[in-house]
């Protein structure tokens, strides 16, 4: 039951935590640093950003915990939903268990009540998808050395690639559509016309999440 | 990369982020949020994802910027793609593979 209810999500976190190492490996992060972020961080989109944040220093730690910090809040919303299905836990189960809790493990689990009754049984799900995350990475990372040149074969546009695919999952409305389109539309201005910096980026985020919820609210 | 000490303060400072968000609503678990709250959430991880793409499309010269058509064709592609099939590692395979054509098809 435990490893029916992973099975999907360890079929999803190989294949990427594999991309995610061979990221980390062509922008020259040693294997220690990526298996860090996979061992500690553990938040897929979040990690892949932190590549673009750590391949260009110098980086202000205050833009870093901005960025992921907002990036990871949809986390909040998924350990509240999460939560009225943990009443008989422990304290420490709770803390021990939602540390792992992702998008993915959240999503295997909400509904699999025989599994959430038992703090164990949660953890091990969790456990287990953690483990294919982290495997995938070693593998990605040293499988990165087999490849010469990443420019060669188009690599250089993988980062951006996986963003377009991540972003192409999250887009679910025209008001989720207006939100990218605006933030395009922002970040060119600032970073690119007004040359603000990188900083510039995070607030055309907000403004374009901002819109995108404005626009939505106003139709109903 | 950054220096060892700076690497690993931001890899401190990314747990702290990430964990805010997962373990803190198990201090307030009396708290009920808004529909709109979690509506505009939503809308968040789509603005920074979008917004931090846009260095790979733009490089600084002497002259203001540049475009970088190459990665601006292939990423409309890739993306249509994307919302096509939601499928996430055909989509980076076929972004990667289409990078590598168009540079070698002469066009940029």
């Amino acid at each position: 039951m435990i490893l029916k209810t992973s099975l999907p999500v360890i079929l999803g976190y190989l294949p990427v935590g594999m991309t995610f190492g061979l990221l980390a490996h062509q922008e020259m992060f040693p294997l220690h640093v990526a298996m860090s972020l996979s061992l500690f961080v553990y938040a897929g989109s979040a990690q892949f950003i932190a590549i673009t944040f750590l391949s260009h220093p110098p980086f202000s730690l205050f833009q870093v915990f901005f960025t992921i910090g907002l990036v990871n809040l949809r986390h909040f919303m998924l350990s509240l939903t999460y939560l009225p299905k943990t009443k008989e836990w422990k304290w420490w189960e709770k803390v021990r268990n939602f540390f792992f809790l992702t998008d993915e493990t959240f999503a295997v689990l909400i509904n699999e009540d025989q599994v959430n009754k038992d703090a164990d049984k949660s953890f091990l799900v969790s456990i287990i998808n953690f483990g294919a995350w982290n495997l995938g990475t070693a593998i990605g990372h040293l499988g990165g050395r087999f490849i010469p040149d990443p420019k060669l074969f188009g690599l250089d546009f993988a980062l951006t690639a996986l963003f377009l695919g991540i972003l192409a999952l999250f887009i679910k409305t025209k008001a989720h559509f207006l939100t990218f389109c605006g933030s395009i539309f922002l970040s060119v201005v600032f970073y690119g016309y007004l040359d603000l910096g990188k900083n510039s980026l995070i607030v055309a985020a907000l403004l374009s999440s901002l819109l995108g919820f404005l626009w939505e609210q106003r139709r109903v | 990369m950054g220096t060892t000490t700076s690497v690993a303060l931001a890899i401190m400072v990314m747990v702290v982020a990430t964990q805010v968000s997962r373990l803190g609503p198990l201090m307030l678990s009396e708290i009920k949020f808004s529909k709109s709250f979690e509506k505009w959430l939503s809308h968040v991880p789509i603005g920074i994802l979008a917004a931090l793409i846009i260095p790979e499309f733009i490089s600084r010269g002497e002259r203001g910027f540049e475009y970088n058509y190459l990665f601006i064709v292939a990423t409309v592609l890739c993306f249509t793609l994307g919302v096509k099939t939601r499928n996430l590692m055909l989509t980076t395979t076929v972004g990667v593979i289409v990078v590598a054509l168009l540079r070698y098809s002469g066009l940029f």
